[in-house]
């Protein structure tokens, strides 16, 4: 199917020009670009020089999965700081109008927001006449259980195991993204005009008696916003700092935990759980990633020994009566 | 005639008089040689060339690169498009089939366009996975894309096979790496922003890094657009995350791209993820190339593209 011919398009010698017109011309320019004469490095991607990637993986990655499963499963007596977690189970954090139920102008201590909070907040946005602050769903529905750890002593008293509630959340988080409204000294007063949210048992500016973990900048509400990606979580909650080197951070023995219980989850049929861990340069303990290395590592050391061989093979019993100079 | 063959061709009529222009109108593609003929057929063709010697290129090394590239660009963007997708489908199972959104708005808009596009761009303008002299001299190697052999069923269900393994790979390799406590040497926890912002890490590099395998001819211009496509996500994501955006409502990717950056195991996982999901291709480029052993003329190296018909039992 032709397309539609200007007789003014012709490339070589059209009809003859008007006299004094310069003569137009559709021929592409002659550059190395429109004419495919670029210069170019063109990779020869044979056997030869593909299988030495498999070793090469296999080599690199072998190790560096031993090197992960054993920091994993490393059980040594714990001797670094201990973080304690809370965790939830068939909580949805992730579901989406969960997720958007929340004013981050709000929570940056934008004044105006502070009273007039987003429509996203919505229906936690405003209570008795009231804006609620911190408004919306995630906010409303924080994790308000208290938990408690006691070493057992042998006869004594139970002692208490401190726990330190500030350096859970993340730094940008706690310094730049939640800041509490500006105004005079009293927390209270700056957040004049608004109510607590519904299921809070007390105001926001009650939440510590410290002043740096007070307000919208309280750790434990910071760590809560922070959805969650999974219906099964943890969350961070304590810290316990390790004392000095001769003497482990948590000794052997008996523990006391002590609850008080003021989160109710059988409503929707979830899960509470308590976490004590020992953190790594990688994380928390996760077989996975060790696993995963490993495997992959001797896969592919397997697989370029297999094909090594078939190569071979096939090169060996190949015609090679045609090789040319 | 030939048209309504059985299969229904598509054709392609070359010609130089007056009286080839009704065949050169009829075909689905039309040659017209500027002859002593005089002009009638170019006037009536789809491209016309001053002269016959000028065909040779014009099939075997224009026709051959137009062909590879266009197909190419096909199966590429549907393969793209189903490992971005495929884990945000997957995510929700998890979310209570909410319609929670796996990545940030900003990423949702700018993967095809801004991320992705710039690669796949310059490679159908200037890919030649046989270079120009050699498909020129050799004109046996024309074969080797008839009957639409990289569009046909078996090539597509590759693609879409790699596409769907690659999403999954994304997805529950993440999703497996969450199942631990903490992923920071200070065991501080992420949320869903991060979880989906790894995942889309990987898919960017991964269909990037595709691209490339598949490169056979680099350009100034392809380096140009594929590194620089890699460079831009992660500068872009530095940047989006890293201020505190007056005109927007939330602030959900303040500092996460950072923050996932910080930690080791989530490097780690990243470039595991990565192999992972490129090991098939990189398995098949050997396989391909240890079978085409036999070949006739050792010294041709030959890319094996996929579904590339075997010529080797000469001229057909």
């Amino acid at each position: 199917m032709a397309m539609n011919y200007n007789a003014k398009d012709e490339v070589d010698g059209g009809p003859p020009c008007a006299p004094g017109g310069p003569a137009k011309t559709r021929r592409p320019d002659n550059t190395a670009f429109k004419q495919q004469r670029l210069p170019a490095w063109q990779p020869i991607l044979t056997a030869g020089t593909v299988l030495p990637t498999f070793f090469i993986i296999g080599l690199i990655f072998i190790p560096i999965g031993i090197g992960i499963f054993v920091t994993s499963n490393n059980i040594r007596e714990i001797e670094g700081n201990v973080f304690m977690y809370y965790g939830l189970s068939n909580f949805y954090q992730n579901h989406r109008r969960y997720v958007k139920s929340r004013d981050d102008s709000q929570l940056n201590g934008d004044s105006s927001a502070l009273l007039n909070p987003s429509k996203e907040c919505e229906p936690y946005r405003r209570n008795e006449d009231k804006p609620i602050a911190p408004c919306g769903a995630i906010a409303n529905s924080m994790f308000n259980d208290t938990l408690e750890l006691f070493l057992i002593g042998n006869g004594s008293y139970p002692t208490p195991i401190t726990l330190k509630k500030k350096g859970i959340a993340w730094w940008t988080d706690k310094n730049v993204k939640f800041r509490n409204p500006p105004g005079g000294e009293n927390l209270q007063e700056r957040f004049k005009g608004t109510t607590k949210p519904v299921n809070w048992l007390k105001p926001v500016y009650m939440l510590d008696s410290d002043p740096d973990n007070n307000g919208f900048i309280n750790e434990d509400f910071i760590v809560w916003m922070r959805t969650a990606a999974l219906p099964t979580f943890r969350k961070l909650y304590r810290l316990i700092e390790r004392k000095s080197d001769l003497h482990p951070t948590l000794p052997a023995g008996r523990y006391y935990l002590n609850i008080t219980y003021n989160y109710p989850v059988h409503s929707f049929d979830g899960r509470k759980r308590m976490i004590l861990s020992t953190i790594s340069w990688m994380g928390g303990k996760n077989p996975f990633l060790g696993i995963a290395y490993i495997a992959i590592g001797s896969i592919s050391f397997l697989l370029g020994v297999v094909l090594l061989v078939i190569n071979h093979k096939y090169r060996n019993s190949s015609n090679t009566a045609d090789i040319t100079i | 005639m030939v048209k309504n063959l059985k299969g229904s061709p598509i054709t392609l009529s070359i010609g130089d008089g007056a009286n080839d222009v009704s065949m050169i109108l009829e075909s689905h593609v039309g040659i017209g040689i500027k002859g002593k003929e005089g002009r009638q057929a170019a006037r009536n063709s789809d491209y016309s060339v001053p002269k016959f010697k000028h065909l040779k290129k014009l099939l075997l090394a224009h026709g051959h690169l137009y062909y590879v590239r266009i197909a190419h660009l096909v199966q590429y963007f549907f393969y793209k498009n189903l490992c971005f997708i495929l884990p945000q489908f997957l995510y929700q199972f998890f979310c209570g089939f909410s319609q929670q959104p796996l990545y940030d708005a900003a990423y949702l808009t700018m993967y095809n366009i801004c991320f992705t596009s710039l690669p796949i761009l310059a490679y159908s303008l200037l890919e030649q996975h046989i270079n120009i002299d050699t498909l020129s001299s050799d004109p046996r190697l024309y074969m080797k894309i008839s009957g639409n052999a990289m569009l046909q069923l078996a090539p597509f269900l590759y693609w879409t096979f790699l596409a769907a393994f690659e999403g999954v790979v994304f997805f529950f390799g993440t999703y497996f790496l969450f199942q631990t406590a903490s992923l920071e040497e200070n065991g501080k926890v992420y949320g869903n922003w991060t979880f989906g912002t790894i995942v889309f890490t990987v898919l960017i590099f991964t269909v990037t890094l595709k691209l490339a395998l598949d490169t056979r001819f680099w350009t100034w211009i392809n380096h140009f657009v594929i590194w620089g496509s890699l460079a831009f996500y992660v500068f872009f994501s530095f940047f989006w995350g890293g201020i505190i955006w007056p005109f927007l409502k939330q602030q959900r990717m303040y500092f996460v791209f950072a923050q996932m950056l910080s930690s080791v195991s989530t490097w780690l996982a990243i470039i595991l993820l990565i192999f992972i999901s490129l090991f098939p291709e990189i398995l098949l480029i050997v396989l391909k190339n240890v079978r085409r052993r036999s070949a006739r003329n050792p010294n041709l190296e030959l890319p094996m593209l996929l579904s590339y018909k075997h010529i080797d039992s000469g001229y057909i």
